[in-house]
């Protein structure tokens, strides 16, 4: 933590009114530009609380705390991006297959998504391939993400992607899948785009298929 | 030594006669493709030799709007027709002290509480061993608040969370009391704390609100003369010291896959408690060859069995994936291998 900034460790502990303090002031004294604020402090913050949560010294109530601030600093710079560029990087639609109703992961995986820049809509749990494909026609995300975490559902995202691309909607979205069952094999012989083994992977994945670094 | 005198002497961290098989819950499924002749749930436990006999609560549920249900918690479900024996629901009625102040939690004394149990009881009581399968002191207050919710008020909102827990162990420590004087033998506590990574909170938030209140329930079916197996999915190494100091009788069945080994749990705890499980039911016995699952069978009785203190089953349940003929091979293999002295080279 040492070498750490004030607003890097804010964002790690939760702390939302630290986090909005640290920024105004910056901003008023002209310390930093908002670049700078969101590259070399919010993200990493976010960066080192998802380095935490994969190493399990930070679990799930403290990180939607981090989430929380990391907004909260995104809230108070987010006038300098007047084309609103900073919550619009991407639309993700995310659900748990048909059949499964486990969702603690796929909710991280949406916090995650959400505090790097995307919009995510939940469409929740044991969402049928009819339900999928009439989501994205409707919503033209341009990412869909697909949880599992039995290995018997598991093949309801092979079939979600089956009807998907017989309804010519891959044309639309990219298509990601995860939870514990799923392995890269898998994902990619069903004909997935992308795998996240986890909700800072999921991150990484979609920053790919759209191009962010 | 019949079932019950086998389940016994095992939770009393002694050698029975063989290691005793037993299962929370086995699927349909499974049990018509091996048993057709079992006429009801209970049929199977008996006509396979099945040790202890597990049953479980039962809430009513109601319509909701927009044709959703509720149970008798508050909780909302969406009508599903997954095969699996658990339900999730997708909203709770609890976000603040207001709200709990409010809140009627379910009458633990309603005459169809203990739903089949009475009938195991007549049926099987002092023949095979009596499980009654009973959530603690985390899921429904994780559920009635949303799990997000719930977490994040654990940090920031500590007496909600104590009157919470409160509410929903006042509740459970007399299903669990009822349990026991309908003939229950033994209550399983059935709450997750972990995933494969680790805990779902942080060891100090498990100490303050969840170590004591079980630690409660646990003593309050001691009282009652009932013993307690506390199972949890997931790595609980961070934990495992404080679940053992509540006093259960045993812990698991335990997950392999998430670093819980039995031998290594039996190892550094098995003075104090016995150990539940563990053969893998998310690859071995959905996939596995037989051969595969005999030879696991196999190498965990080497490992673990020898001493007692050892109860055998799937590393959760025999859930409606599992390939009923490596079910089977894995009951054969237990009976082929299991009788004490252990004998394995
Ligand atoms: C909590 C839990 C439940 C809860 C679910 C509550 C809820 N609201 O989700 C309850 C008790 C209801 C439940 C029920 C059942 N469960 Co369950 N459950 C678990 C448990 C303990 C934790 C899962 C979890 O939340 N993990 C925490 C999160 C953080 O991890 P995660 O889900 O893997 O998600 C991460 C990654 O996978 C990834 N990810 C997830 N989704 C996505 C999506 C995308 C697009 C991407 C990129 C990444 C990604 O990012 C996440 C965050 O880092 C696991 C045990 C375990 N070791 O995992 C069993 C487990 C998953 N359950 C299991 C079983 C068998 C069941 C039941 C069938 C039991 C039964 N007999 O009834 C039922 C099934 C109900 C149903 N139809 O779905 C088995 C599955 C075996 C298998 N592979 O088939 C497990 C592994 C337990 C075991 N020991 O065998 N369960």
């Amino acid at each position: 933590m040492e070498n750490k900034s004030g607003i890097i460790k804010a964002v790690i502990k939760g702390n939302v009114a630290e986090v909005q303090e640290m920024i105004d002031f910056v901003l008023d004294a002209n310390l930093m530009t908002p670049d700078e604020i969101l590259n070399n402090h919010l993200i990493p913050g976010m960066e080192e609380v998802g380095k935490r949560f994969r190493a399990n010294t930070m679990y799930v109530g403290e990180v939607i705390l981090s989430s929380r601030a990391m907004h909260a600093g995104i809230n108070r710079i987010k006038n300098y991006y007047p084309d609103n560029s900073l919550n619009k990087k991407g639309k993700v639609l995310i659900g748990t297959v048909a059949g499964d109703l486990h969702d603690i992961g796929k909710k991280i995986v949406v916090i995650f998504l959400r505090t790097a820049g995307y919009e995510v809509i939940d469409l929740g749990i044991d969402v049928s391939p009819e339900d999928f494909a009439v989501h994205v026609e409707k919503e033209r995300p341009d990412v869909l993400g697909l949880s599992a975490l039995l290995t018997t559902t598991t093949v309801w995202m092979a079939e979600t992607i089956k009807l998907l691309k017989k309804e010519k909607l891959l044309k639309i979205c990219k298509v990601i899948v995860g939870g514990d069952p799923v392995k890269p094999n898998f994902a990619r012989q069903i004909g997935a785009d992308g795998y996240g083994r986890d909700a800072p992977d999921a991150v990484r994945c979609v920053n790919r298929l759209l191009g962010y670094r | 030594m019949n079932s019950y005198e086998r389940v016994k002497t095992a939770l009393e961290l002694r050698e029975p006669d063989r290691v005793p098989i037993v299962e929370l819950y086995v699927s349909p499924n499974v049990q018509s493709a091996i048993c057709p002749e079992a006429r009801d749930y209970y049929d199977f436990f008996d006509i396979m030799g099945l040790d202890a006999v597990y049953s479980t609560y039962f809430y009513n549920f109601e319509p909701a709007e927009d044709g959703l249900l509720r149970d008798e918690w508050g909780l909302i479900y969406k009508e599903d027709d997954t095969a699996e024996f658990l339900k999730v629901p997708i909203k709770g009625p609890i976000s603040s002290m207001e709200d709990l102040k409010n809140y009627r939690p379910p009458d633990p004394d309603a005459p169809w509480r203990l739903f089949t149990l009475p009938d195991v009881v007549k049926r099987f009581k002092g023949e095979k061993y009596i499980v009654f399968h009973c959530r603690d002191v985390f899921v429904y207050p994780y559920q009635l608040m949303g799990m997000e919710n719930f977490l994040v008020a654990c940090i920031l909102e500590p007496r909600l969370v104590e009157a919470l827990l409160d509410m929903v162990l006042e509740v459970h420590e007399r299903l669990v009391r009822n349990a026991i004087r309908a003939g229950a033998d033994c209550i399983s506590l059935g709450d997750d704390y972990a995933t494969k990574m680790g805990p779902l909170m942080s060891p100090e938030t498990f100490k303050k609100y969840f170590y004591p209140r079980l630690a409660k329930l646990v003593s309050a079916i001691h009282e009652e003369g009932g013993k307690v197996i506390k199972h949890t999915d997931g790595n609980i190494w961070k934990l495992i010291d404080m679940l053992v100091d509540t006093g259960a009788d045993a812990l698991g069945p335990l997950e392999p896959d998430a670093g819980m080994f039995l031998d290594e749990v039996k190892k550094k705890y098995g003075d104090r408690v016995a150990v539940v499980g563990n053969i893998d039911c998310k690859h071995i016995l959905p996939s596995g060859t037989e051969e595969e699952v005999e030879k696991a069978v196999k190498e965990l009785i080497k490992k673990v069995s020898p001493g007692g203190g050892h109860l055998i089953s799937s590393c959760n349940s025999i859930h409606s994936g599992v390939n009923p003929l490596n079910y089977l091979a894995m009951i054969n293999a237990v009976k082929k291998y299991g009788s004490y002295p252990i004998n394995i080279d």
